[in-house]
């Protein structure tokens, strides 16, 4: 019969990259048929390092271990929040102290919102920032003379 | 007729008593609702409410949420038809993205293949699959169904697809098991009609016009005689089946008898043609419109003999006028064979257009035109003309410019570079007014995770 996980087999291993360098996506994406991409928009998450506009790889799966950083279906939106557990209950919690923490079951019974409404949805693996590009020079201006030459 | 002797539901070959200690299961699993179910996918302002699919320019519903169904809103209705009875009760409405279907059937496929021994992707949202399963001491097989059930679950969990499982032996009963899978709520989206004793039942409850591969008019010819469900046309004489429909008719009962004829094609067999065909949102009146559709389409299809590694020998373009607006109706179709088969898009263009232009009539507003690519032989083969002879250094440098041109357009989005005789904003572009974002392969239409 099956094995429990008959999909963590050979499909699931990453390669090793045949050619130069990196594999850069096989990294960042480990299982590229459970992983989506989703774009962060707010600031709650500051302190653990992940701000607003970054992109964010995540994981499709129904539970999280406590401590994950958990992408979960509240109502019609995803909210990017940190898992924890206390005495069997589950909380999100933010990375800013300007939010307080959310009681999931307290949040559902007060949004009135079904099990299907509030649920763990993914586990976010990685966050991906780009910088931005830098303002052009006023004209006449050099770049500092001290960037070091090639 | 001899063949009435044939009767009997199973064979020796198939029968409990053989020794063999495994016997072979044949599986088909399919996505509910699958397009409504991909809406869902990434977007929770969708998941639990009522949601349907558009078909191209919006005509038609092709999907349906459960919800959508639990409402009673038919399969196939014109838009316009429903429009306010889907408005009264707050359904979402769509247009097909095939971007994102196509990209969740993907990770589906991809998916099912750790679970079976050998798949065949049968379209979309369906596969076959393979796999062995135990013989139980008593000599009945052992049932799949918690393996089903397992499958089913890990899918749901990791894709956020939900999937019907019917494991059978052949791939006709596999059918058949998928649809009782669907049917009952009861049976969880799994049935293994394979493991159970007497299989007649359930056989006969599947109506004649349900019977995967029966058509309109073989399941009229079946009604005819009485044969109204999949038990009776499993035990009617084969001679008569046979002299209906010939092998495929018995190659059918066969399989509805347990006895396995249509092997899986893991391999799609090569394409022996292709075709890339829309109608339009707003009539097409004038002759660069119709050039700058099927240059369109011809680039499209061209883009699809590159990617499949063949070359084609001969061009149709056609056309026609809507069959409803009141004028005459008018369908014409021009072919062209080329002198040396091709996939370059410059080379298909120049003598795809000028079939356009004879095809065009100044007072047949069109509704709809096509391309159709035919005698497509490997890229391989390609013989030297006599006549054309080919300069190796220029035709390699072409082959490198439209591998570029193919992969920008894979990279940043279709149409991101293209012939400029397909027109930029078009009017007659199909109409997607409902479309939701390609949020699994553009990275600026991605969903918002709130912080």
């Amino acid at each position: 019969m099956a094995a429990a996980d008959p999909s963590a087999g050979a499909a699931g291993q990453p390669r090793e990259p045949a050619g130069m360098g990196f594999d850069l996506a096989r990294w960042l994406i480990p299982d590229p048929r459970r992983c989506l991409l989703l774009r962060v928009c707010g600031d709650s998450m500051l302190a653990a390092g992940i701000q607003h506009g970054d992109l964010l790889v995540v994981k499709r799966q129904r539970t999280a271990p406590a401590g994950a950083i958990v992408v979960v279906r509240l109502g019609e939106r995803f909210t990017l929040k940190r898992l924890r557990r206390q005495r069997g209950r589950c909380w999100l919690e933010a990375a800013n102290p300007a939010y307080p923490p959310l009681d999931l079951e307290l949040l559902a019974r007060r949004e009135g919102l079904t099990a299907q409404q509030v649920q763990i949805w993914g586990v976010a693996l990685h966050g991906i920032r780009s910088f931005p590009a830098p303002a052009p020079l006023a004209h006449g201006l050099r770049a500092p003379a001290h960037t070091p030459q090639p | 007729m001899a063949c009435a002797r044939q009767r009997t539901p199973r064979s020796p070959d198939d029968n409990p008593q053989r020794p063999s200690p495994m016997a072979c299961a044949t599986v088909l699993i399919d996505g509910n609702n699958f397009y409504a179910s991909c809406e869902a996918v990434l977007d929770a302002s969708v998941i639990g409410r009522p949601l349907v699919v558009l078909s191209n320019n919006d005509g038609c519903i092709v999907a349906r949420s459960a919800e959508a169904r639990a409402l009673g809103i038919p399969m196939g209705s014109p838009y316009f038809q429903v429009r306010s009875e889907l408005e009264r009760h707050g359904v979402i409405v769509r247009s097909s993205n095939y971007s994102l279907y196509a990209d969740m059937s993907l990770r589906l496929m991809t998916s099912l293949e750790a679970w079976v021994e050998e798949l065949e992707i049968y379209s979309i949202d369906e596969a076959f699959g393979r796999l062995h399963r135990r013989r139980l001491p008593c000599g009945a097989e052992a049932s799949l169904r918690d393996w089903g059930l397992e499958l089913r679950q890990q899918v749901k969990r990791r894709l956020g697809l939900p999937v019907a499982v019917g494991i059978a032996p052949t791939k006709v009963l596999a059918k058949i098991a998928n649809r009782i899978a669907k049917r009952d709520p009861a049976h969880a989206g799994v049935f293994d009609l394979g493991a159970i004793a007497d299989p007649d039942p359930w056989l006969a409850s599947i109506a004649i016009e349900d019977v995967w591969g029966i058509g309109r008019r073989l399941s009229r010819w079946c009604r005819l005689r009485g044969i109204a469900d999949a038990l009776a046309l499993r035990d009617m004489p084969s001679g008569e089946l046979r002299r209906r429909c010939g092998v495929v008719g018995l190659r059918l009962q066969q399989e509805l008898r347990g006895l396995t004829c249509l092997p899986l094609l893991s391999q799609p067999p090569p394409k022996r043609e292709t075709c890339v065909s829309r109608s339009f949102s707003t009539p097409i009146q004038r002759r660069e419109e119709l050039r700058q559709a099927v240059a369109t389409y011809l680039s499209r299809a061209a883009e699809k003999l590159r990617r499949q590694g063949q070359r084609a020998g001969c061009i149709t373009v056609f056309v026609r006028s809507s069959p409803f607006d009141g004028s005459s109706f008018y369908s014409n179709a021009a072919t062209v064979s080329l002198a040396l088969p091709s996939n370059d898009t410059g080379v298909l263009l120049a003598a795809a257009l000028p079939l356009a232009d004879a095809l065009f009539r100044p007072h047949k507003p069109l509704r709809k035109a096509g391309v159709l690519l035919q005698q497509l032989q490997s890229d391989e083969q390609l013989q030297q003309h006599l006549l054309v002879p080919l300069d190796p250094v220029q035709q390699r440098r072409r082959e490198a410019l439209l591998a570029v041109v193919d992969q920008l357009n894979r990279r940043y989005g279709s149409g991101s570079v293209q012939w400029a005789a397909c027109g930029l904003q078009p009017p007659w572009l199909m109409r997607r007014s409902r479309l939701s974002r390609s949020a699994t392969t553009r990275i600026g239409e991605l969903p918002l995770a709130w912080a």
